[in-house]
């Protein structure tokens, strides 16, 4: 099964390949492409570039990304078909016919390097002093197809550099017209925030009506960024914010981790994609002067707590309680999708769930507990927070993420800033000891938690505890749909027998569906806005979503995983590899369960402290269409 | 430009619908058998057989089904598909109509150039005429399984999108880009269904195909390149207009015609054409050796030849799309390098170096536009260069 928008999404007439249905006289039979030599059978329809990548040949690309549709505009992959006298793009040029193909040969290699003598003189090159230093794909060819000069004269106008929002920060004058982030926003989000505008030497990537940035419905998801090959669209720097705060003795500067930026964050130190070994990684952020790291999950299993409460009471007390039509409960832990919904689904927005994400959450827990208990001057921490995207950076300027009048999260960093400020620190990564976590709640020794990121599967064994009694096992056979036949937007169907009533007692007979066999919890899953928008149809419409008791919405493709502000390059593999560093659990372990629950307790009814209440978990939302003021 | 000259066409001397009525009297084969026969092919430029066409479209099942005429018009220099469409549409619109019952079409597109719009009266008022005649709309020529109907769109300026899937994009309501081929448009062309695309005159020699029998059309002009063609002539001649003339004529007799004997040099193709030097006037314009564009331009002895390179660059780097690198870089590096020329700047280091890159974009670039733009540079480089170069002194050290 695939991710889903990857295969649905729209795809644009002029970007569509031959599909292998569309190719005229296809009959299943298999054609022979013969390349550099060697042979191979592919079927119909299958493109030059993956019947190279079958040979194991390579052939390079710039405007081809393995998530996005095929535009074939860049012309670095240029190749020597029999029979025709230009030479194809190896990326656009679909296998209809027996066909003999070079991908080496003195006229491709001179128009390879034309090509990208060409993007170059467009380029505003300051290498050196570039934010995608060594990790810029536009360099990486230029250096290994011999380009060694620009060779031509270059483009003199200047073009468009927007720092008006802090989601995003585009420099134009790095652009090389790929539109790779035309396609990642319009094709694979279906957001749609920027276009090709112009034509000839006049085009420029823009938005909808050339305005700023920061006016239109951008949710931040970073999805242009990690997919530009240059660094023309790059996440807002704050590193220097956060240096200062470090820099200063009277600052006592706090971090929160957040789980997929503790996988991520090794990709900027040069290892592979899915390495998690999270005590060097605390001790070097310590080392990089952090006077505080605290493990973000703790924030979201507390989120967890307490939506696992306000669900199992809604559905205990079945068809009478008042909340009843805001079935289903949508998650707001991820601001990309928070914002998406205010631009795109405002009259949904009383799905929404009003917890606060557990970003927010647990910068309201430094500002109102930890501040006052770590020993320090409270009016002395700075509270930084860890994220996949630059949404959070627009979360947490957000007039309705305050608390006391004052911000949770001072500052957001993105992996790339993360990384980039431990790179900086020249904290060697050899011999590292392991640090530990430090404790958020001052009284409590730290806690250190199992990776699980899977919201939805750990709220689903919370509810279910709640809700019949007894912590969800094994042999709870739990059945997985897919609507769409896509595994980007799945429900899971949880079997119970019977619910608890407010005293505890399983009522068995009164609850949601009445208590008979055959009753469910149904818990969704949605990852990318394209899917979401699919799935928030289905809901409007009635459908198998609208049934569900809660779903959780992640605006990435992969949710966090694939969020826009870990390094580029990335891709389903990468992606998939960052998962896999943590397995899905359905429970906390018993230690964690235990702490988490007596927070939630004291929070419940405020023997914590005065300040963190219960209200310190609840955010609102703000509808706002299709422009910012 | 004027167009004094008009010269008596084929087309005044088909009697109406006779094309049509022919077409009717035949099995579908046969009406696509015909037009492969003849040997015509398209007279857009791209000159890809017309017969072959409708074959592929044919043979793709499928229940909708297209067919475009391609009023773009947009090579500078080209005003005959005007003349056509003023005088001749009902052959055009015949010969759609011909086409659809071939392949299956039930609708038919116009693609009329914006600058075109003050003829969407008249064109509106031949499509009437003909829908009540029964010769379109449901049951077209009393063929009770036969419904086809024709509309016109108004273009945009944009002479890219005269190229036939920029075209197919812009009636879609996108930007006017050329897609990725294959499939080609008469596999998947308007939203996704078989399309057959040709221009303006192509349509009208359809009809007069079919009116006056394959083997008419075939005899005249050259075997690969049969019968006959318009042209567009402008230029420094005594009687510049639309002519008509067999194909595999010489660039001379072409230009003893129309009064531009004294040219230095002739434009074959229009901007994306080629440039033909006087020593080679005997060239025969064919799709064997000079392939034809609807536009020929005529250069006389006094006319600088790097301005007219300047001229066309200058058209094809405000005209390219824009999407492929090769044709939106390297145009502007070509005019950048005959600006140089112009300004005596340009060694001839890079001059050749220029001359590469030309080769690359063509090699290179995505569609028509930028596979071609760099052929007037290149061949205006090729002949003149002495005296290009000559203009002022420049040391070779760049
Ligand atoms: C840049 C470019 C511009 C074109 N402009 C026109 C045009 O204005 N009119 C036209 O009939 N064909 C034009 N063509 C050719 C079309 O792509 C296509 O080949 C033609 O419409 C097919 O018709 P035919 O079979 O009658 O030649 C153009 C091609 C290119 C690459
Ligand atoms: S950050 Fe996301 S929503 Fe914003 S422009 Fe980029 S892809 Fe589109
Ligand atoms: S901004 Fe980046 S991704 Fe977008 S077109 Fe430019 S180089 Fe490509
Ligand atoms: S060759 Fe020019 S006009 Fe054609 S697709 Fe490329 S940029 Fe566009
Ligand atoms: S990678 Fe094929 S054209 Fe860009």
């Amino acid at each position: 099964m695939t991710h889903g928008n990857f295969d649905r999404r729209r795809v644009p007439v002029s970007q569509r390949l031959m599909s292998a249905e569309a190719t005229a006289n296809s009959d299943g039979n298999l054609v022979t492409v013969t390349m550099d030599g060697r042979e191979i059978k592919v079927t119909p329809g299958t493109t030059l570039l993956e019947a190279a990548a079958r040979l194991g040949i390579h052939i390079p690309t710039l405007c081809t990304h393995p998530d996005l549709c095929v535009v074939g505009n860049c012309r670095v992959c240029m190749v020597e078909v029999d029979g025709t006298d230009a030479l194809q793009a190896a990326c656009a040029t679909p296998v209809t016919e027996p066909v003999t193909v070079r991908t080496y040969s003195g006229k491709i290699r001179r128009v390879r390097r034309h090509m990208l003598q060409l993007l170059l003189a467009h380029h505003d090159g300051e290498c050196h002093s570039c934010s995608r230093n060594g990790a810029c794909e536009l360099a990486e060819l230029s250096e290994a197809y011999g380009v060694t000069e620009v060779g031509f004269a270059r483009n003199r106008e200047s073009r468009v550099f927007d720092n008006s929002s802090s989601l995003l920060v585009r420099n134009m004058n790095k652009c090389v017209l790929c539109r790779r982030c035309v396609r990642a926003c319009i094709d694979m989000q279906e957001v749609g925030v920027m276009e090709a505008v112009g034509k000839g030497e006049q085009i420029e990537i823009e938005t909808f009506g050339k305005k700023n940035m920061a006016e239109v419905v951008c949710i931040g998801c970073g999805q242009c960024i990690s997919h530009c090959p240059t660094a023309a669209l790059v996440n807002p720097d704050d590193t220097d914010k956060v240096w200062q705060a470090i820099d200063n003795p009277d600052r006592h500067v706090v971090l929160q981790l957040s789980p997929s930026v503790r996988v991520a964050l090794w990709e900027m130190l040069g290892m592979a994609p899915g390495t998690d070994d999270v005590g060097p990684l605390v001790h070097m952020l310590r080392a990089a002067g952090f006077n505080a790291v605290f493990d973000g999950q703790q924030a979201a299993a507390l989120i967890i707590a307490e939506q696992a409460r306000l669900l199992s009471a809604i559905i205990c007390e079945g068809l009478a309680h008042p909340e009843k039509d805001r079935w289903p409960v949508l998650s707001a832990n991820c601001s990309g999708w928070v914002k998406y919904m205010e631009h795109f689904a405002p009259a949904m927005l009383k799905h929404m769930s009003p917890l606060k994400s557990p970003e927010q959450l647990l910068g309201t827990l430094v500002r109102t507990h930890y501040a006052r208990h770590y020993g320090g001057e409270p009016s002395a921490v700075v509270s930084v927070a860890s994220a996949p995207c630059a949404s959070r950076k627009f979360e947490a300027e957000s007039p309705l993420n305050t608390q006391f009048g004052e911000k949770s999260v001072d500052y957001v960093l993105t992996t790339v800033e993360l990384g980039k400020m431990l790179k900086e620190s020249g904290i060697g990564l050899s011999r590292m000891p392991a640090g530990k976590f430090d404790g958020l709640i001052c009284t409590n020794a730290a806690v250190s938690f199992t990776p699980g990121n899977s919201m939805v599967h750990q709220l689903c064994g919370a509810v279910f505890e709640l809700v019949t009694g007894t912590p969800i096992s094994k042999k709870v056979k739990i059945e997985y749909t897919s609507p769409f036949g896509i595994s980007g937007a799945y429900i899971m169907n949880v079997p119970i027998q019977g619910v608890n009533d407010a005293t505890g007692k399983n009522k068995n007979g009164n609850g949601d569906g009445g208590g008979q066999k055959g009753m469910q919890l149904r818990f969704g899953k949605c990852e990318g806005t394209a899917n979401a928008k699919r799935v928030i149809e289905d809901i409007r419409n009635g459908g198998p979503f609208s049934r569900c008791h809660f779903i959780e919405f992640l605006a990435c493709p992969d949710g966090c995983f694939g969020g826009g502000g870990h390094p580029a390059p990335t891709s389903s593999g990468i992606r998939q590899m960052r998962r896999e560093a943590f397995p899905v659990s359905y429970a906390l372990a018993e230690p964690e369960a235990a702490w988490i629950g007596e927070i939630h307790a004291q929070c419940q009814n405020g023997t914590l402290d005065e300040m963190t209440t219960l209200d310190a978990f609840y955010t609102s939302y703000m509808p706002r269409g299709k422009f910012m003021k | 430009m004027k167009s004094s000259v008009v010269s008596k066409l084929t087309f005044s001397t088909i009697p109406v619908d006779a094309g049509l009525h022919a077409a009717t009297g035949m099995s579908l084969e046969d009406i696509v058998e015909t037009v492969r026969e003849s040997g015509l092919r398209g007279r857009g430029g791209g000159a890809f057989s017309v017969g072959r066409k409708w074959e592929v479209a044919r043979g793709v099942r499928s229940d909708r089904k297209y067919v475009i005429c391609n009023a773009a018009e947009g090579e500078p220099g080209s005003f005959k598909d005007r003349a056509i469409l003023s005088g001749y549409a009902p052959l055009v619109f015949e010969g759609m109509t011909i086409a659809a019952l071939a392949v299956g079409a039930t609708r038919g597109i116009i693609y009329l150039r914006a600058e075109y719009a003050y003829m969407l009266g008249h064109l509106e008022s031949v499509l009437a005429a003909r829908r009540k005649a029964g010769l379109l709309g449901k049951q077209v020529a009393g063929n009770p399984r036969f419904n086809f109907d024709i509309r016109i769109q108004i273009g945009e300026g944009a002479y890219v999108c005269g190229q036939e899937t920029a075209l197919i994009e812009f009636l879609e309501g996108h930007r006017g880009e050329p897609r990725n081929r294959p499939p080609y448009p008469a596999v998947s062309g308007y939203r996704g269904a078989p399309t057959v695309v040709h221009n303006v005159e192509t349509w009208a020699w359809v009809t007069c195909v079919m009116a006056k029998g394959a083997k008419w059309f075939h005899d005249l002009g050259t075997p690969k390149s049969p019968g006959m063609k318009l042209f567009s002539v402008s230029g420094d001649c005594s009687r510049p207009g639309v002519y008509e003339f067999q194909l595999g004529l010489s660039v001379a007799e072409l230009l003893r015609v129309v009064g531009g004997e004294d040219a230095q040099g002739v434009q074959v193709g229009g901007a994306s054409g080629r440039m033909v030097p006087r020593s080679q006037f005997g060239r025969k314009i064919a799709y064997e050796d000079l392939p034809y564009g609807g536009a020929v331009i005529i250069l006389g002895e006094n006319r600088d030849m790097l301005e007219v390179a300047h001229n066309y660059l200058k058209f094809f780097t405000s005209e390219s799309c824009g999407q492929c690198t090769p044709c939106r870089e390297g145009t502007r590096k070509l005019l950048d390098g005959v600006e140089r020329l112009r300004n005596g700047r340009c060694s001839s280091a890079y001059l050749d170096q220029l001359i590469s890159l030309g080769e690359s974009i063509q090699a290179a670039s995505k569609c028509g536009l930028g596979q071609s733009s760099p052929q007037a540079f290149l061949s205006i480089v090729a002949h003149y260069r002495g005296k290009l170069m000559g203009r002022k002194l420049v040391d070779d050290a760049r």
